[in-house]
């Protein structure tokens, strides 16, 4: 058994680099807004049906990934208008249920859309690469790197440009920041705008392996919410560090333990954690308001 | 304790109405509105917690399915009669909410309900997997009936009449326990964390209690599921079934009373019934609903109606002068 | 016909009489018909309208003499145990004592106690968990799980596989009950079981087990479930480098598997199940073929894998109200008893019949062995010989 441990290492990390994708939208706008997104998964998922859509329209892939991100985008800004946006003075506990509200939404206009049959878009990236050690098909490595590509292009984002300053001014502390002359709406727009890039480009490159459907967007958001947790909610390392952990201990469990526990392992592993380090890996402690 | 007597009185008359229409519903009616009767019980006992305490658990719907499977193991297996299993599945519910709540209150806000949400899964995945016990994905066959209570009605209403007065109970019982010490605490808990900790007020006790009565009572409702189904499977317990259905039954009828979520569940349940034929919409307009709810009316139905008494009240004030 | 026959049928024509001459004859059918499960279940519920408006077109039901045209009322499942009870009440509230369905194995066994205790007769066209029927109200005309599992343990004996690996959805009820019996025979066989491991639906990485399972180079992968996972975990366990017999125990439509895999790494994969729709229309079943133009006709898409067994299942209601001259659900369901099938010539799926010539055995199931059948380019070919290669 212990042989093929580097294999599944391998296939620990690319599942959790896809965690970890789909995770970093949603701990940006938490993290920058304090809004629970939790119908980020249906931006995930809507960058999967709007990447297929063009595919069928007959776009090329890439071209295809683009527009369905771009479109997403807009997306975003506009699910936090209609969302959280009339709900700028209510507790957490309404921008969750609101948010809730959204998920199913847009789930259900998928649904009158597209119908529940999965939908699969041809792999643009064929073809497997095989080491002595492990081995990896192109389309994981695809997302591992644009994972990468991701967190780097996200931290050049708020650390190299004004519209970074912006945000992260927001994040620190808001009032301040608006007393600094920052325009809300602007940093706001532009924090839902590239969390929702991210989850439309998880599903869109998830969308060209694995079937599209509806509801496709639940299990990733459950399992983002746990790498939330894990890495601290709010932290863009915490979310990729948190995605690896979470991808290599399920598999670990499947591999070594048992497939039939796999679920529940991640959310045992959860428990853990917020038992040991309620404010995850990289979180900070909690600012008792 | 003063001041429940007004709320004695007027649920002693709606659940006299309520008794009084059971012998007018055919069976299809009463097998929903005993349905709608559960979901009540489910709904004001997480209330309690939700609305009086403000704390968000999708850990719920997992103790509903304590309460039932523990119920159909100790009916179906160990062969104890029904009227024994309900307390001991409600008291079983609450001692597993109480360990919960140990773990889930070292945490708040949004770590609080992804932490309960984790629960609520684990939950879930304990029911399919521990197949020995709940029959797994293949679900618990064969759950003894209720048994027959000899002075009236047929089966189906003698369900619908106990599941009656399981809602009265819990409304009571809610209603006491939000006036209590606890209860008032609770309340302070919700308002301000901080300040209500200053105030010397024993918050830990406080929403403790508050998870474990909401517990107790879900159990009760669980119990009563699995003897009025005959049957139960781990689909209807999890995170995303029951558990954020209490969440909508409650934000719905209005958060922080304790009938509007008797009023959420009632409608909640019998709109997708009546909506059956255009069920592809249903839950698009669920949806539509509950966010129209928390954005336009956070306070619920019960919030409508409220306002609307007061200003009746005032008008009708307004007027009296110049009559 | 007997006396006490002759004086029902008299009185149901009485109080048809009374109610007018266009009373029809009430059928419900229960599948789910919204939601993610309504990829299966609508197609079964279109079936059974279609095999009830045909009946209607030539001519309705003769019942004792008299005609009546049948009348389908839908109850939608939507795939949940309490959805399902809902809707049995409400058509049971609604007068209707035939029952069609239901589809999922979630929802059958939270049917079965009020259909036990009601004047109802059922027949299953979905569902293939064990138990379900008695043979006094409750039949069934699909297959049971352990029929779907006979054909894959004869392949394994005939091909004298000395190592088995198993993948399971366990989100499937009848897979999973059935899996300690398929593993006790697989090992009294010889046919040694090196893994067991379990996936659930909506899946998409498996690469945890299969790296296992690869690891472990069985003969034979067995993978149980539905089959987009079936093609996906056929697709990552072949990257994985595994070269051995894949075997797949699932309803699986050509058209979904090639959404999710190529043909050629398709090539040569067992399919162990009983013959579907599509398999019938494969082997030029001139019924099949007829069913699924007027389908196509009607609603605009090719029939789904499961909608020969509801339009069996119609037909097989309908021939038992003719043969009992009754729609009394005792009389029906005695005479569904005693049914064959050459009594109802309108069946696409070839049963196997009981000794007696009876299509029912004594618990109300039929018979409907797996057969086994191979991948070749674009579809499923019937495999004759199970020991070869």
């Amino acid at each position: 058994m212990l042989e093929l441990l580097p294999q599944q290492l391998a296939n620990g990390l690319a599942l959790g680099s896809t965690y970890a994708l789909v995770a970093m939208g949603l701990t940006l706008i938490f993290g920058v807004l304090l809004i629970p997104n939790f119908a980020h998964g249906e931006l995930y998922m809507l960058g999967g049906f709007l990447t297929y859509a063009g595919v069928t329209a007959g776009l090329d892939f890439w071209l295809a990934a683009v527009l369905a991100t771009v479109l997403v985008m807009g997306l975003g800004v506009l699910v936090d208008r209609i969302t959280f946006k009339p709900l700028e003075q209510a507790s957490g506990l309404s921008l969750m249920i609101s948010a809730l509200a959204m998920s199913i939404v847009l789930q259900q206009i998928a649904t009158i859309t597209w119908g529940t049959e999965p939908r699969t878009i041809p792999n643009p990236v064929p073809g497997i690469l095989r080491t002595p050690f492990a081995s990896l098909t192109y389309h994981k490595l695809l997302i591992i790197a644009v994972m990468v590509l991701g967190a780097v292009g996200l931290w050049a984002i708020l650390n190299r440009t004004r519209l970074g300053l912006s945000i992260r001014a927001v994040s620190q502390n808001r009032d301040a920041a608006l007393l600094m002359g920052i325009e809300m709406w602007k940093v706001r727009a532009a924090t839902f705008a590239i969390g929702a890039a991210f989850g439309a480009l998880a599903g869109a490159l998830l969308g060209a392996a694995f079937p599209i459907y509806p509801t496709m967007g639940v299990i990733p958001v459950l399992k983002a919410l746990v790498v939330l947790v894990l890495g601290g909610i709010g932290s863009i390392p915490g979310a990729i560090l948190g995605g690896l952990l979470l991808g290599v201990a399920e598999v670990l469990i499947a591999g070594y333990i048992s497939s039939e526990l796999q679920d529940i392992g991640a959310f045992v592993i959860l428990v853990a954690m917020l038992l040991v380090r309620p404010q995850g890996l990289f979180g900070r402690a909690q600012i008792e308001r | 304790m003063h001041g429940l007597t007004r709320p004695l009185l007027v649920s002693l008359v709606v659940l006299a109405a309520a008794l009084a229409a059971v012998p007018l519903l055919n069976e299809y009616v009463l097998y929903v509105a005993m349905l709608a009767a559960l979901f009540a019980i489910l709904a004001v006992s997480f209330d309690v917690l939700l609305g009086f305490t403000g704390y968000l658990s999708l850990a719920h719907g997992a103790l509903f399915g304590v309460g039932a499977y523990c119920c159909a193991y100790l009916t179906a297996r160990a062969e104890v009669s029904f009227w024994l299993a309900l307390p001991a599945s409600a008291l079983l519910t609450a001692v597993i909410g109480a360990l919960v709540a140990v773990l889930a209150f070292r945490t708040r806000d949004l770590y609080f309900a992804v932490l309960t949400l984790g629960i609520g899964l684990v939950g879930h995945q304990l029911f399919l997997v521990a197949s020995g016990i709940t029959g797994g994905i293949g679900g618990f066959v064969g759950i003894p009936s209720m048994p027959e209570i000899a002075l009236f009605g047929s089966p189906s209403q003698q369900k619908l009449v106990v599941a009656l007065i399981g809602v009265w109970i819990t409304y009571l019982a809610a209603t006491a326990f939000v006036r209590s010490p606890l209860g008032v605490a609770c309340q302070a808990v919700r308002e301000d964390h901080v300040l209500a900790q200053a105030l010397g007020i024993r918050i830990a006790v406080a929403r403790l209690s508050a998870f474990v009565f909401g517990a107790f009572f879900a159990g009760a409702a669980g119990a009563l599921f699995a003897t009025f189904s005959n049957f139960v499977a781990p689909e209807s317990f999890a995170v995303l079934a029951a558990g954020f259905q209490v969440v909508v039954l409650v934000v719905v009828g209005g958060m922080g009373t304790l009938w509007g979520p008797i009023l959420g569940a009632v409608l909640l349940t019998a709109l997708p019934e009546s909506l059956r034929v255009a069920s592809t919409y249903s839950l698009l307009a669920y949806g539509a609903l509950l966010l129209a709810f928390i954005i336009f009316a956070p306070r619920g139905i019960a919030g409508f109606l409220i306002d609307g008494a007061r200003r009746l009240r005032s008008a009708r004030a307004g007027r009296e002068p110049s009559a | 016909m007997t006396r006490k026959h002759l004086l029902a049928a008299a009185v149901a024509a009485a109080i048809a009489g009374q109610a007018g001459a266009a009373e029809t004859v009430r059928i419900g059918e229960l599948h789910p018909i919204t939601g993610p499960a309504s990829y299966y279940g609508l197609p079964e519920s279109q079936a059974i309208r279609l095999a009830a408006e045909q009946i209607n077109a030539a001519g309705g039901l003769d019942i004792g003499g008299e005609t009546r045209m049948i009348e389908i009322v839908s109850g939608d499942t939507q795939a949940s145990p309490t959805g399902g009870v809902a809707a049995l009440r409400k058509l049971m509230a609604d007068g209707v004592q035939i029952i069609i369905g239901p589809l999922s194995s979630g929802v059958a066994p939270a049917l079965t106690p009020i259909i036990a205790s009601a004047d109802v007769v059922q027949i299953v066209d979905g569902s293939i968990a064990e138990g379900l029927t008695d043979g006094r109200r409750m039949f069934r005309n699909q297959a049971t799980v352990g029929d779907y599992n006979l054909a894959l343990e004869r392949l394994a004996k005939a091909r004298g596989y000395d190592s088995v690996a198993i993948m399971t959805d366990r989100f499937h009820a009848g897979f999973m009950e059935s899996q300690d019996d398929l593993t006790a025979v697989f090992s009294e066989q010889g046919n040694a079981v090196v893994a067991e491991e379990y996936y659930k639906l909506g899946d998409t990485d498996f690469s945890g087990q299969l790296t296992t399972i690869a690891g472990a180079d069985p003969d034979a992968l067995i993978v149980r479930g539905y089959p987009s996972e079936g093609a996906l975990i056929t697709r990552q366990v072949r990257d994985l480098g595994y070269e051995g017999q894949i075997v797949w125990e699932m309803v699986s439509p050509p058209s979904t598997v090639m959404k999710n895999i190529d043909a050629a790494t398709m090539e040569g994969v067992l399919n162990a199940i009983p013959p579907t729709t599509e398999d019938y229309l494969n082997l030029g079943n001139p019924r099949a073929i007829a069913m699924a133009e007027a389908y196509e006709a009607t609603y605009g898409s090719v029939p789904g894998e499961l909608a020969a067994l509801s339009f069996d299942a119609l037909h097989i209601v309908a021939a038992a109200i003719e043969k009992a001259g009754s729609i009394e659900p005792a009389d029906i369901a005695g005479a569904m008893a005693t049914l064959t099938a050459a009594e109802v010539p309108a069946l696409i799926n070839t049963y196997g019949a009981q000794e007696d010539g009876r299509l029912f055995d004594e618990t109300g199931q039929v018979s409907l062995p797996g057969a086994v059948s191979v991948w070749q380019g674009e579809g499923w070919v019937p495999l004759t010989d199970l020991a070869a290669d």
